[in-house]
């Protein structure tokens, strides 16, 4: 176990961190929730791996994102809102990646170039570092099958996405890209965001292929979200979100390189 | 033939007929993709350094090599001297092969040498090692609210690091040796 000393310092750059993007979303008038960690459809992506459980007899599965709650909130009538939560994954190792780690996701009204405006204005005042984030389309940015961009820069937004790597976001109104773009600094993404899809009928296509996908892989088929559908029905102008890795972005702010050296409590799996 | 999850320092993968030591690697399961093995690897014959990634999926044909334990003994301008615990066999090894990682070696550390037709072409260092700070600022337990404030620091083999100002000397730390971090204070 951590000595008091150095539990301390890892709770403050914790703290600190935190603060700040409170601080950030709340002069922007943005309303912090919490949403449900247990869930009956913890994520469709093919490539996720939720970690399950049975709840009085049931299958059901932590969170692999917070996302569909934060869309039944949008579908309600809320417009700015965040959540800093847990969230599950079975499967990650790594030395930027761990089985439960803390995510933030916030969702507004706009288009995908405020979203980008507004997550650089994010990622300057809470990292106290002027310096820009400099945008490379996935073309431009040499994204590899690993998913690795092969771009010199510290920092950077890769933009624009190819149609098949879509995933919840809409499709430009030209038809050539996917509004969603990830921010990378020193070779780790921290950031997955997204002008958001919120046309029912085309999300359920995509969950329905999913489905398939995953049936295919040998993995669970969760049941679609009948709610969040209903929810993003009820959504009529555009909205973006983004989710970001709370746990990376404390390693940017204090310089730490290992995702392992940040947590308080030593936990191997 | 194996899969490159088997990949460790050290490991000899013959690719297109050339032989190439791994220097680095990471196992990475992202949420996003399939699990893959990034690494860094030199080759044999020509000392060239490449980035590879390998899918989990994929196989790649393994060259046998031996993994010996032994015990960092003394280093001097050029070389440095291993200790197998068992036999006593001594290993002199060329700096050039450790390279950077040189400086995280003191007196009695444990590594593992791999060894390909007889010859050392690689040493893995253990990734979190112990040190007793000899020199630094006196401790102040001062304002930590801004999160990590550090200051410099000498260890025992005369490895600049940097810790918390909370540190004293005399103090045992734990630094990753990947990152350079300082991680904990062990005393």
């Amino acid at each position: 176990m951590l000595s008091k000393d150095d539990i301390q310092i890892r709770k403050r750059m914790w703290q600190s961190t935190e603060s700040a993007v409170h601080a950030f979303f709340r002069t922007r008038g943005f309303e912090e929730f919490r949403t449900p960690l247990l869930v009956n459809s913890p994520g469709m992506e093919p490539n996720l791996n939720p970690l399950e459980v049975e709840v009085n007899g049931e299958r059901a599965g932590l969170i692999t994102s917070p996302e569909y709650s934060m869309k039944k909130l949008l579908g309600a009538g809320f417009e700015k809102i965040y959540t800093i939560t847990p969230v599950f994954r079975n499967n990650e190792s790594g030395p930027h990646n761990i089985p439960e780690f803390m995510m933030l996701e916030w969702y507004a009204s706009g288009s995908y170039e405020d979203l980008m405006n507004e997550t650089e204005d994010f990622l300057q005042a809470v990292l106290e570092d002027d310096a820009k984030w400099p945008r490379y389309s996935f073309a431009q940015a040499g994204v590899d099958e690993f998913g690795d961009p092969h771009i010199s820069d510290k920092r950077f937004f890769v933009t624009k996405y190819p149609l098949q790597q879509a995933s919840l976001a809409k499709i430009s109104v030209d038809g050539t890209y996917a509004e969603r773009f990830e921010a990378f600094e020193d070779g780790m993404e921290l950031c997955n965001g997204f002008a958001e899809l919120t046309d029912p009928a085309e999300q359920r296509r995509r969950f329905e292929a999913e489905q398939l996908e995953r049936q295919r892989l040998g993995k669970t088929v969760y049941p679609i979200d009948e709610e969040l559908l209903l929810a993003l029905d009820k959504i009529k102008s555009p909205i973006y979100g983004n989710a970001l890795g709370l746990d990376r972005l404390v390693m940017l702010k204090y310089g730490v390189g290992e995702i392992e050296d940040i947590q308080l409590f030593n936990q191997k799996f | 033939m194996a899969s490159p999850n088997e990949i460790k320092k050290g490991t000899v993968l013959k690719i297109n007929d050339e032989l190439w030591v791994v220097t680095d690697f990471q196992r990475v399961s992202p949420g996003k993709g399939g699990s893959f093995v990034r690494t860094k690897m030199k080759s044999l014959s020509s000392g060239k350094v490449n980035d590879n990634s390998f899918k989990a999926a994929e196989t790649l044909e393994f060259v046998e090599v031996l993994h010996k334990k032994m015990q960092y003994i003394f280093g001097d301008i050029d070389t440095l001297t291993f200790m197998d615990d068992r036999t006593y066999e001594q290993v002199v090894i060329n700096r050039d092969l450790v390279g950077d990682d040189a400086k995280y070696l003191k007196e009695g550390l444990e590594v593992v040498v791999s060894i390909y037709n007889e010859n050392p072409i690689a040493v893995e260092i253990p990734k979190k090692v112990e040190y007793t700070v000899t020199e630094t600022e006196p401790a102040v337990k001062g304002d930590t609210a801004s999160g990590n404030v550090q200051k410099d620091a000498v260890a025992d083999n005369g490895l600049k690091i940097r810790v918390p100002i909370f540190v004293k000397v005399g103090d045992v730390v734990r630094i990753n040796t990947e990152t350079g971090d300082y991680v904990e204070r062990v005393n």
